[in-house]
């Protein structure tokens, strides 16, 4: 053995500043749960408290929230701002208003945009989401220059715009969402859609005039986002959809049809369509959305180019799109009686064991 | 239980004035949810609140029918079964027609509305709420 401190060996030595470390780490441990679990009872005490003054001032038709506010120390003013936010998701009316006019004179607009002036991304995010929250707004400039390039800033921008008043709000929100040709965030998609549900006409037209230059995927998000209106006014960017027919993606020639397929142009859009090439086409995704579009007309010319799919598509899942598509037509006793469909019961089915397990 | 959709006017009506007594049920597994409608509709009426379908159920099947709330506020979008299969199975128990349900839906969910009126709903309302629209949309159910 090595003898070192006071006759001690190093073993011994190395024993004991490992007790006292494992002494030590779990006086730490013990002590940070104890301080967490007092400060978490401390904070539900006074969240509760804080939540039961909310409550009934939020009775009064003016609850005068200054006086009240300016008591609070930081405490109950963290536990009133993470009511708040609960609170504000969930409400409209005019209890919103009034939670909202208590965001304000707990300087909360102003924390946000500060948030928004200042912060880098996550900041600039959680900003954007509690201007939103509290109904305010910030300079267009700023959410240009801050959140351009950012999908997930550029949604959360745009559907801050939307609550606002501005007049060119649908301007700005084109500018943010499809200016730079980038695919959009699902909540991008969204902010789109809910950008133009009163103008569905507007975004086709810009559309029509601006996608030359777009990410074949935002392409294919827009014609998604459009596919969700159900009803366009005009004809004037039917004759750009009908172009990207021949477009070299099957996602968005598919996309396209499905489109095509749900809009108001049905009655126009039978002479116009090669529909016979459409069921030519290579993708097996054009050609089942072309079966979707046929079952959606419905009319007899349609129900006859069904018959004849169901029995010569080559691909099996294609096979049951337009098998499944011409049963929305036809009974299961009419696809058994006609002798030249018969043969397609089978897969009849198939269909309807899947549709109805 | 009249069916159709409300239309109602939202404007506030003096507590003195509100039918009292009646019993609500609000089951919804946001918290912040419960939370509010609790606030709003306690001043007017007896409230119970549960967090999810199965528990909504559960306390049903262990009141008799006489003592079953006079409104339940359901809404969709819960873990475990929908608010739609427990408002099929609420309807399927013999005397529950008397009992007025509205079911609350998150936005975007549209088309949920058509479901509830078929599973037998009597009124539906989307998120976010307005709660004097829902207090008055009460009213005229319990009425």
């Amino acid at each position: 053995m090595v003898q070192v401190l006071g006759g001690l060996d190093l073993l011994a030595i190395l024993g004991i500043v490992f007790i006292a470390l494992l002494a030590s780490t779990i006086t730490l441990t013990v002590g940070l749960s104890i301080y967490s679990h007092v400060k978490r009872e401390r904070r539900e005490s006074v969240t509760e408290e804080v939540q039961d003054v909310l409550f009934s001032k939020l009775r009064d038709d003016d609850p005068s929230w200054g006086p009240w506010v300016d008591r609070l120390d930081t405490t109950q003013r963290g536990a009133l701002r993470d009511l708040l936010e609960e609170y504000l998701e969930v409400v409209d009316g005019n209890d919103l208003i009034k939670l909202q006019a208590l965001g304000e004179e707990l300087g909360l607009h102003d924390w946000a945009a500060d948030l928004v002036h200042d912060g880098g991304y996550q900041q600039t995010l959680r900003g954007l989401y509690w201007l939103k929250l509290l109904g305010g707004q910030i300079d267009q400039s700023i959410l240009l220059d801050k959140c351009t390039g950012h999908p997930e800033l550029e949604a959360a921008a745009v559907n801050l715009l939307r609550q606002g008043e501005d007049s060119d709000v649908l301007e700005t929100g084109t500018e943010l969402l499809l200016g730079g040709g980038s695919p959009l965030s699902i909540r991008g998609m969204d902010a789109l859609y809910h950008l133009y549900e009163d103008d569905p006409d507007g975004l086709l037209a810009y559309a029509a005039s601006h996608s030359d230059d777009w990410d074949i995927v935002l392409l294919f998000q827009v014609i998604r986002v459009l596919q969700s209106y159900e009803f366009f006014e005009q004809e004037s960017g039917l004759e750009w959809l009908i172009s990207l027919l021949d477009h070299d993606s099957a996602i968005v020639r598919a996309a396209v049809i499905r489109l095509l397929g749900g809009g108001s142009w049905q009655a126009d859009l039978r002479y116009r369509l090669a529909v016979d090439e459409l069921l030519m086409d290579p993708s097996v995704s054009v050609r089942k959305a072309t079966y979707e579009l046929l079952s959606a007309w419905g009319d007899p010319m349609s129900v006859s180019l069904l018959r004849s799919a169901a029995l010569t598509e080559s691909d099996e899942r294609a096979r049951m799109s337009a098998v499944g598509a011409l049963a929305d037509h036809l009974s299961h006793s009419e696809i058994r009686e006609l002798e030249d469909i018969r043969p397609v019961a089978a897969w009849l089915d198939a269909n309807e064991a899947i549709v109805n397990p | 239980m009249d069916g159709s959709p409300a239309s109602v006017s939202t404007e506030d009506t003096d507590p003195d004035d509100a039918t009292g007594g009646e019993t609500l049920l609000i089951v919804d597994d946001d918290r912040a949810i419960r939370e509010m409608l609790s606030y709003k509709l306690e001043e007017m009426y007896d409230v119970i609140t549960r967090e999810n379908g199965e528990d909504c159920l559960r306390f049903l099947e262990g009141q008799p029918p006489q003592e079953w709330p006079d409104l339940i506020l359901l809404d969709v979008m819960m873990p475990g079964r929908d608010g739609i299969k427990i408002l099929q199975d609420i309807r399927e128990t013999v005397g529950s027609n008397d009992m007025g349900i509205i079911v609350i839906s998150g936005s975007g969910q549209e088309d949920t509305a058509t479901d509830a009126f078929d599973a037998g709903a009597d009124d539906f309302i989307m998120k976010p709420i307005s709660l004097d629209e829902l207090s008055a949309r009460i009213r005229r159910l319990l009425a």
